[in-house]
């Protein structure tokens, strides 16, 4: 591994534990949200692998960033957000693993 | 949260620009003291000197050191140094006034991107006063016949300096007075 | 980091100057790439991997240098294999792969603010960088700002504005790229730190007057029908199915006018040249080649449209419609597009799964490739479904050939889907849950040089792969079929007139090398209703699968060679109670058809998948599997067949 990426993959990010009663409802997380809201990030799930948050972080889910909603696929999964200026699709499974301020 | 980013200086390798965007430095000009971490770099004399600018720190490093491998360090320090500005000390109480940051910010465009565009059309500019929300630029050269010089004193001048100092301020052409006119005539005559 | 800055490590070809383009996925990299280097560019691998490696020689305005395109990446903080190459070739220390003398970083200016992080850790590497920025014109067009000479400033190194395609910004860049020594690497490199970093980019937009892209009015129209649940639904089915229809349709009359030059070509050489050499020449060489060479027209179609829907974004939007249905697999939508490269060929669908980042997924995908519908298959599906349903039968508007096409495609998607299923389900439940993302691009013109380098590289792969190894085996094939070489005294010990062609031909054949071999296997496919001369097709085959139809005009022309396809439909085979049979009768062709489904029948496939998971196990189970899986499914359709006959 490489000077630069070992520096990289020691990058801490925020983990923001959710409320006990959102808990279950994911009611804090961008997977919560629906078509047409707006929010920011404000870390990422305490459970969340490291590997996954570094590389949303990476694709503009950083903490303070503004997200909104824009599509759901017809079956309600994937979720295209608009991050950073531009869209990008995710599924539920990861969109839970990032907390907003909703 | 302080947001910046270096800029280098070509003259000199050992100073960087920390652009901080208006209303960060606490005043203008040199700085005597900084607050507590910074000041430390100066004292082990990692940082040679320090001086505010309306937008911006410039930071010049001491001998022997350089800014690959001190710059994280520099730039954590001065952000937290930033969110501290009553630890800062001017060498006068003059450079904290608001006036010295409007003089200060409509020097730095006069002398940035803004003016070197008036430059590159044969114009020259200075900057005449500035006091009381109100800067007084100077023109002549090509300016002075220019059918575009008001759009160029608005658009990119004026603009230039209400980014660095927010606010209501006014940005006019400085009435010449007419000796300084007839003076410049007569060179242009012989 | 300061013993890190100037990193030389290696240098492939001393003195030339190398310069490599680092790019996120959708920035224009492939297009930038093209534009610079023509077709001029060399596709290799990476020591040890099998990511491609794409090199090319650049004109500059002080001679040439070498750029290297490297994988699209969002983060040097790798989780894929490609990433991982973008992030050794950097670093200096890494000696297994060449450390570039300067970098080309593409940003997107439609997506700055993402971008910036990628840049900012190119930047921590230190090596001489310049920016090159593209969409621009996008960018104003969708009311955004930046002034370009302030975000030069503020990164600290050369930043280079390029409308993809045009010759002056290109101009400009070629005499950046002949000095890459005078870049520079900025004097101090960004911050790693989440909140740092984020303020440092702000810093940076803002001092660039940076102001964000509205969201693309156009894209949102076009997404609000193609991403409707409906009517996106219908939209993406409808494409789908003109997808097939186009390349049977279309293709048609191109493929006929090749066939007719190659039968011209094949009858003035039997007209010149007499003899057994005659025959090899017409026979073997212009008849094998030529009945392969006849499908280039739909592959050149194949990719057009692959690379029309790639370029233009919608295959984006596909996956993402498609996401939730591959998750049914225990796929990704991405995936998808591996599937969908896998209908022209499998190599390249085994290769797209490289950009699927867990290790998991790409084994799963790479088994289940195979048995999408490959442009090599349609060539036997073509002959085949053309002796088992007559053309003029039509269901309606739709021709029943089409129809049976149809029914083939979806089989073999279905059974990859399961495939995947299955092998996700039983591989490894260990190792991490890697995140799935897919950005949406806005809808773009695909630029036309990008789309004919994208065919034209389809159809040298094609055209080289019949060169090389369909070339070869046709001549091994032919020299099977023919020899031992029989002379008039064999003949006439047979008891048949040595002036009587056809005659000799048939035993020739009857008692060739091949015929032994196809012999030799009759009972593993004797209960398919395969008789030997099918079982030389068969073996013949698994060289690559469009050999069969070589192989089998072969055999056919050896009967009758006036008319092979008349021959094929003629051709007889005893019937097991004492009879004959046609050969190509209806259970057969069927139980044909679903071998060649299911069956890994391709060696280079073979090959690439040992090169890709770096062992023979996986390869050696997809041959497997697939084998038993064909000769039972051609078992079950040859029995149904024949009891509904």
């Amino acid at each position: 591994m490489s000077l630069v990426s070992e520096i990289l993959a020691g990058r801490q990010l925020p983990a923001v534990e959710a409320s006990q009663a959102d808990a279950d409802t994911s009611a804090t997380s961008l997977a919560g949200l629906r078509v047409g809201d707006e929010a920011a990030v404000t870390g990422f799930a305490a459970a969340a692998p490291a590997a996954t948050t570094r590389r949303l972080h990476d694709l503009g889910f950083a903490p303070g960033a503004p997200i909104s909603v824009i599509r759901k696929a017809p079956l309600g999964d994937p979720i295209v957000f608009r991050v950073a200026g531009y869209e990008i699709a995710l599924r539920r499974e990861q969109a839970k693993l990032i907390r907003v301020d909703a | 949260m302080v947001a910046l980013h270096p800029e280098p200086i070509a003259a000199d390798p050992r100073s960087v620009r920390w652009v901080t965007g208006a209303d960060v430095t606490p005043f203008v000009g040199p700085v005597r003291h900084a607050a507590p971490p910074l000041e430390a770099l100066v004292e082990n004399g990692t940082v040679e000197s320090l001086c505010c600018e309306s937008d911006a720190v410039v930071v010049r490093l001491g001998a022997g050191h350089d800014w690959r491998t001190t710059g994280a360090s520099v730039r954590s320090t001065l952000r937290e140094a930033l969110t501290d500005p009553q630890h800062w000390e001017a060498d006068s109480a003059d450079q904290w006034s608001d006036d010295a940051r409007l003089e200060a910010a409509a020097r730095e465009v006069i002398a940035g991107p803004a003016g070197d565009y008036v430059r590159s059309h044969g114009g020259q500019v200075w900057l005449e006063s500035a006091r009381g929300g109100r800067v007084e630029i100077g023109f002549a050269g090509t300016c002075s016949h220019c059918p575009a010089a008001g759009f160029t004193l608005q658009h990119r001048i004026a603009a230039a300096i209400r980014e660095r100092h927010p606010g209501e301020i006014q940005v006019v052409a400085a009435q010449l007075e007419a000796s300084r006119r007839q003076r410049w005539l007569t060179l242009r005559r012989r | 980091m300061a013993h890190h800055h100037g990193g030389t490590a290696v240098k492939v070809a001393s003195g030339t100057t190398r310069v490599a383009l680092v790019g996120s996925p959708n920035s224009g990299k492939t297009t930038l790439f093209n534009a610079l280097t023509g077709l001029r560019a060399k596709t290799g691998n990476y020591p040890g991997v099998t990511v491609a490696r794409f090199e090319g020689s650049v004109r500059t305005t002080d001679g040439e240098i070498v750029l290297e395109d490297l994988p699209g990446t969002y983060s040097l903080d790798a989780i894929s294999p490609d990433e991982q190459i973008v992030t050794q070739v950097l670093d200096g220390e890494d000696l297994s792969v060449a450390t570039p003398d300067a970098v080309l970083v593409l940003l997107d200016a439609t997506t700055l603010r993402r971008s910036l992080g990628l840049l900012a850790q190119v930047l921590q590497v230190g090596l001489p960088t310049a920016v090159v920025l593209t969409f621009g014109d996008e960018l104003a067009r969708r009311q955004g700002e930046l002034d370009v000479p302030a975000l030069q400033r503020a990164l600290g190194v050369r930043v280079i504005p390029v409308v993809a395609g045009t010759r002056d910004d290109l101009g400009v860049l070629r005499e950046e790229l002949a000095r890459p020594d005078s870049w520079q690497a900025p004097i101090v490199p960004p911050p790693v730190d989440s909140t740092e970093l984020r303020e440092w980019a702000d810093s940076v937009l803002d001092t660039a007057g940076y102001r964000l892209p509205e969201a693309d009015r156009r894209t949102a129209r076009i997404d609000s029908v193609l991403l409707h649940p409906v009517w996106g639904t219908a939209v993406f089915f409808v494409t789908m199915f003109a997808f097939f229809q186009v390349i049977f349709t279309l293709a048609a009359p191109l493929q006929d006018l090749v066939q007719a030059g190659f039968d011209w070509l094949a009858g003035v050489i039997a007209d010149n040249v007499h003899g057994p050499f005659g025959g090899f020449l017409s026979s073997a060489l212009i008849g094998g080649v030529g009945s392969v060479l006849v499908f280039l027209p739909q592959i050149v179609l194949l990719f057009l449209m692959i690379a029309v829907l790639e370029g233009s974004g919608y295959l984006s939007r596909a996956a993402f419609l498609m996401d939730r249905i591959m998750a049914r697999a225990g796929l990704e939508g991405r995936a998808f597009v591996a599937l969908l490269s896998a209908l022209a060929c499998a190599i390249p669908g085994i290769m797209a799964t490289r950009s699927l980042p867990s290790a998991r997924d790409r084994i799963a995908t790479m088994m289940a490739a195979p048995l999408m519908t490959c442009s090599a298959r349609l060539t036997v599906y073509v002959l085949l479904v053309g002796l088992l349903v007559d053309p003029s039968t039509r269901f309606g508007p739709v021709g029943a050939q089409g129809l049976v096409m149809f029914c083939l495609y979806l089989g073999g998607a279905l059974a990859a889907m399961g495939t995947a299923w299955l092998f996700k389900k039983f591989t490894g439940r260990h190792g991490p849950v890697l995140p799935f993302y897919m950005e949406m691009p806005s809808y773009r013109l695909p630029r036309a040089r990008s789309v004919a380098v994208a065919v034209w590289d389809a159809a040298k792969g094609f055209l080289s792969k019949v060169g090389r190894i369909i070339l070869v085996v046709t001549i091994v094939l032919w020299l099977l079929l023919n020899l031992p070489a029989r002379g008039t005294s064999d003949f006439r010990a047979a008891g048949i007139n040595p002036d009587d062609t056809t005659a000799t031909s048939s035993y020739v054949l009857d008692h060739s090398f091949a015929a032994d071999a196809g012999r030799a296997v009759e009972p593993v496919f004797e209960p398919l209703g395969f008789d030997w001369r099918i079982n030389v097709g068969v073996l013949a085959s698994l060289s690559a699968r469009e050999v069969f139809v070589a192989t089998l005009g072969q055999v056919a022309a050896a009967d009758n060679p006036d008319s092979p396809t008349t021959a094929l439909q003629q051709m007889q085979t005893p019937d097991g109670h004492g009879g004959e049979r046609k050969l190509f009768d209806a259970p057969t062709t069927a139980a044909l058809l679903t071998f060649f489904l299911f069956a890994l029948q391709c060696m280079s496939t073979i090959g690439v998948m040992r090169r890709e998971t770096g062992t023979w196990r996986w390869p050696a189970i997809a041959f497997g599997y697939m084998f038993a899986l064909a000769w039972t499914m051609a078992f079950v359709v040859h029995s149904v067949v024949s009891a509904v006959a």
